[in-house]
């Protein structure tokens, strides 16, 4: 008598739920639109970034500054180009670990996780759903702002730098699965910004953002090889300076694309754990 | 004694409406000319629809809010000269859950304020602990408010507005969300409260608790008073009407406008509960309910509504601003 | 009227700062992963800096080279502590109104009878402790990692410079503490602010690597002159005029700072309360 297939009613597939996910994605975008000031913001901030520390470099380094650059990284990419590549990679992933892990904390806080979870939508859809829009828009936007920089100062770069973004694609998809794993701890211990914000500098320090990862002592360098982002702009700093560098960047490209299998699979494992823990515990509602 | 003194308090808000890029101011009238005066051991109720005003009346007396023209005086301090010495003498619980520091122990939200509203040490350590047992916290005293459930907070919340036993206290939706446990030791504290001489301003949508606690109460409805005086003389004004409660089903809106044509009836109002049944209530006022109710009733039946209960009521709150405005409180 | 405040008046102001700052210190401790990510995340983003210009842009056998009289890693070092100091005009007395709004504690501080500066001074007072923690933990974890030692060239008047500092960031935190009630994209406004002092106040690289005309404008901002003073009563690095002139200066303009702050916060309260903005976020 009250079957989901006598009353013509969608069951829960992943089909049904693209409704609400592209319901979600539109607002998401409506309300991205409405504040473009965050926008213009997100763009600034590598800019200023990368603007600071060649301030800092060329008075620290005086006259050779650049030389020294060319020696010390073993590139001969503009010193701005080369920075940009890091400042750039590490705030699309900023967006990306941000959007996702805390997402589920906003929706804690404004009172609606509850409701969320008690919808007929797939929970992977959902986690990743509202960071979405952000996710997208502001890769596109970084995307071409990049693009439009490094075309700029390094004009042979063209080839290259397609490449490049083809890189930077595959790299996003690991860090949905960090994501999740950030998501789990947020529902656990509450505190989201306590955790994206630690998570991104120290990503930052170990992903070689601004200097090549070589500096950084034996042990640091075993953790930098766990996170994508580290193989992400090694390769495409190599690739933006020269398209045949490519080849050699064959072996770091295939571990890419193992992490992009592994790390989603493992990080939304991790966060069904949680949730099935804070089912138990009641953790939902509590903010 | 006054304690306290609205004087022709008028508020009006400038906002912005209309598409993006054209958007054009428009004034928003909140408060017109509201005057009334609470003496020393009153209960004064403040009673209205959504969106009548009485918030941003209490908001203006506890200086949250400027008023656009007139004053108000708490213990005889000006409100917008002095208002650092009218919140001396105001003891202020806001709607809500969330005026609390939820990172800090029922014990220790109230510290903070006693020192805020500077109360000598010794003094604020023994007012703090009758204010917990009044409120029935003294066992969760030292757990954090986030763990409190709706009921506790809000009974802190009032515990936090008597704790200085200020001469005027202000209490907007005091019984809010509590069960009726709860709610009755709240009204049971307001009336010591009353005892002991404090002037106290309520806003309240249960027209019963406006009914049992006030001593005079304000109907607030667009921002204006349109009726002050004791419950019982407000009741008294439509009591030259009587109400008729019919509970039915079947309700249609057309058949239920017919009876206005009924010589003796002077309101109808219909509520109802379940759109799919149309199943809910017709209230009528009238000037005789006997000489109306047979042929209200021929009405009804020959238009298909199906009766279940009539009953002759007593005038409530609610008729009273029925009467006064021709709609129900809840609309 | 009275002019100069009495015995009881004073005595009361004490107590209201005193129990705001306990109350601030409790619910400070009570989010311990937020500790944490403070004390990792702080001196995370020097090290990165750090770590940035000298791996790149210094040979290696020079990683210290003099900068304006001072080591590199000096200059950046006292940069950072400066920034450190600065951030809680911004985020965390600048801030406080946005916290008290969202929690919708902002209208019960706001009826009680208590002054204006003591709403905001427990969040003030607690950051200063939280502040000379941070940086004394950085010191620690610097001459762990084996780097030179840092120390303080002439202690007196690094505390007069970090007074007048504090002055002058309790004023500034003040003015954003009043746009928190006219802005509601607080976070963009602070992060500009943010950007724009390290980018002309001489934060991380001597004002002579800026144009000529965007120095005039550096000369215009009074960080400029406490970031200077900072570095000099610390590391000895040569200051942008005479140090006397320069600590004058500084002072008149922390205090001029403070004033300003306390006169915009008490103005935008009135702005606040006609509008009936005071608890909306």
């Amino acid at each position: 008598m009250f079957s989901s297939v006598s009353r013509g009613e969608p069951s829960v597939t992943s089909l049904g739920d693209l409704a609400p996910l592209a319901a979600i994605f539109k607002k998401q975008v409506r309300h991205l639109i409405r504040y473009p000031g965050e926008f213009i913001f997100v763009l600034i901030i590598p800019y200023f970034l990368t603007a600071m520390v060649v301030a800092m470099g060329n008075s620290a380094g005086g006259a050779s500054a650049v030389s020294n650059f060319s020696v010390r990284t073993g590139s001969k990419l503009n010193p701005f180009v080369f920075l940009i590549i890091g400042a750039g990679v590490w705030m699309i992933s900023w967006m990306v670990l941000e959007g996702i892990g805390t997402s589920l904390r906003d929706e804690q806080i404004k009172g609606t996780l509850e409701q969320n979870f008690l919808a007929p939508i797939n929970r992977f859809l959902l986690l990743v759903g509202t960071a979405l829009a952000q996710i997208v828009i502001t890769t596109i936007l970084f995307a071409t702002v990049i693009a439009a920089t490094v075309l700029v100062l390094a004009p042979g770069s063209a080839a290259g730098l397609v490449w490049a973004f083809g890189i930077l694609m595959v790299g996003l998809i690991p860090l949905f699965g960090i994501g999740f794993v950030f998501a789990a701890l947020v529902v656990r211990f509450k505190e989201p910004y306590a955790f994206t914000q630690a998570a991104n500098v120290l990503f930052a320090v170990v992903t070689g953002t601004f200097y090549t990862v070589n500096f950084l002592p034996f042990w640091v360098q075993v953790i930098s090889s766990a996170i994508p982002q580290t193989f992400v702009i090694q390769d495409m700093r190599l690739v933006v300076e020269s398209v045949n560098s490519l080849f050699g960047a064959v072996g770091t490209i295939l571990v890419l694309f193992t992490m992009a299998v592994i790390y989603p699979f493992l990080g939304y494992s991790f966060f069904k754990l949680f949730e099935k823990r804070a089912k138990i515990h009641g953790d939902l509602s509590k903010f | 004694m006054e304690l306290l003194e609205a004087d022709s308090l008028a508020k009006s808000f400038t906002v912005k409406e209309g598409p993006v890029f054209r958007k054009s101011p428009k004034t928003v009238i909140a408060l017109r000319d509201v005057s009334f005066k609470v003496k020393k051991g009153e209960v004064f109720g403040l009673l209205g629809p959504n969106g009548a005003g009485k918030t941003t009346t209490i908001k203006i007396l506890c200086t949250l809010i400027a008023p656009t023209s007139g004053d108000a005086f708490v213990n005889g301090h000006s409100v917008t000269r002095a208002p650092q010495k009218a919140r001396q003498d105001l003891g202020v619980m806001l709607t809500g859950d969330r005026t609390l520091y939820w990172k800090l122990t029922g014990r220790e939200n109230l510290e903070y304020f006693s020192a805020l509203y500077h109360m000598e040490k010794e003094l604020a350590k023994k007012r703090i602990e009758q204010v917990l047992k009044l409120v029935g916290l003294e066992d969760r005293q030292n757990t954090l408010v986030e763990n409190y459930s709706t009921g506790m907070r809000i009974r802190l919340s009032f515990g936090k507005a008597i704790l200085h036993e200020a001469p005027v206290i202000l209490l907007d939706e005091p019984t809010m969300s509590l069960d009726p446990q709860s709610a009755l030791l709240i009204r049971e504290v307001i009336q010591d409260l009353r005892r002991s001489g404090h002037a106290i301003v309520l806003t309240t949508h249960y027209m019963e608790e406006a009914d049992q606690l006030s001593d005079r109460v304000a109907i607030i409805d667009q921002g204006k008073i349109i009726a002050l005086a004791p419950p019982a003389a407000l009741k008294e004004s439509v009591m030259k009407s009587e109400t008729i409660d019919i509970e039915a089903r079947n309700i249609d809106p057309q058949v239920v406008e017919k009876l206005r044509g009924i010589d003796t009836i002077t309101e109808v109002t219909s509520f109802v509960e379940d759109a799919s049944s149309m199943k809910g209530m017709i209230k009528i006022h009238a000037t005789d309910a006997k000489d109306a109710i047979p042929e209200l009733l021929g009405v009804l039946v020959k238009g298909g509504v199906e009766i279940s209960n009539v009953k002759v009521a007593e005038p409530t709150l609610e008729d009273v601003f029925i009467s006064l405005t021709g709609r129900a409180l809840r609309d | 009227m009275a002019i100069f405040p009495s015995s009881s008046h004073l005595s009361r102001l004490m107590g209201e700062m005193l129990a705001a700052f306990i109350k601030d210190v409790r619910v400070y401790f009570r989010y311990p992963s937020l500790i944490v990510s403070e004390f990792i995340t702080l001196p995370a983003w020097f090290v990165l800096f750090a770590v940035g210009v000298t791996a790149s842009f210094i040979p290696s056998e020079t990683a210290t080279s003099a900068l304006s009289g001072s080591s590199a890693f000096g200059f950046f070092y006292w940069g950072f502590v400066f920034l450190i100091i600065f951030s809680t005009s911004i985020w965390g007395v600048g801030q406080y109104i946005r916290t008290e709004q969202l929690q919708g504690t902002i209208e019960q501080l706001f009826v009680a009878p208590i002054s204006r500066v003591s709403i905001i001074f427990g969040r003030f007072a607690r950051t200063f402790f939280t502040d000379l923690a941070i940086i004394a933990y950085t010191v620690l974890l610097i001459g762990g990692l084996g780097h030179q030692q840092i120390s303080i060239g002439n202690p007196l008047l690094f505390a007069l410079v970090i007074a007048i500092l504090y002055l002058g960031v309790l004023g500034f935190g003040l003015i954003f503490a009043g746009i928190t009630f006219r802005i509601k994209s607080f976070n963009i406004l602070s992060n500009l602010t943010q950007f724009l002092v390290i980018g002309l106040c001489g934060v991380f690289f001597p004002l002579t690597a800026l144009p000529g005309p965007v120095r005039l404008v550096s000369f215009m901002i009074p960080f400029t002159y406490f970031a200077d003073l900072l570095r000099h009563s610390a590391s000895g690095a040569t200051t942008i005029a005479d140090p006397a002139l320069e600590v004058l200066v500084a002072l008149v303009l922390g205090l001029g700072l403070f004033v300003v702050g306390l006169l915009f916060f008490k103005a935008t309260e009135k702005y606040a309360q006609t509008r009936g903005l005071i608890g909306t976020h």
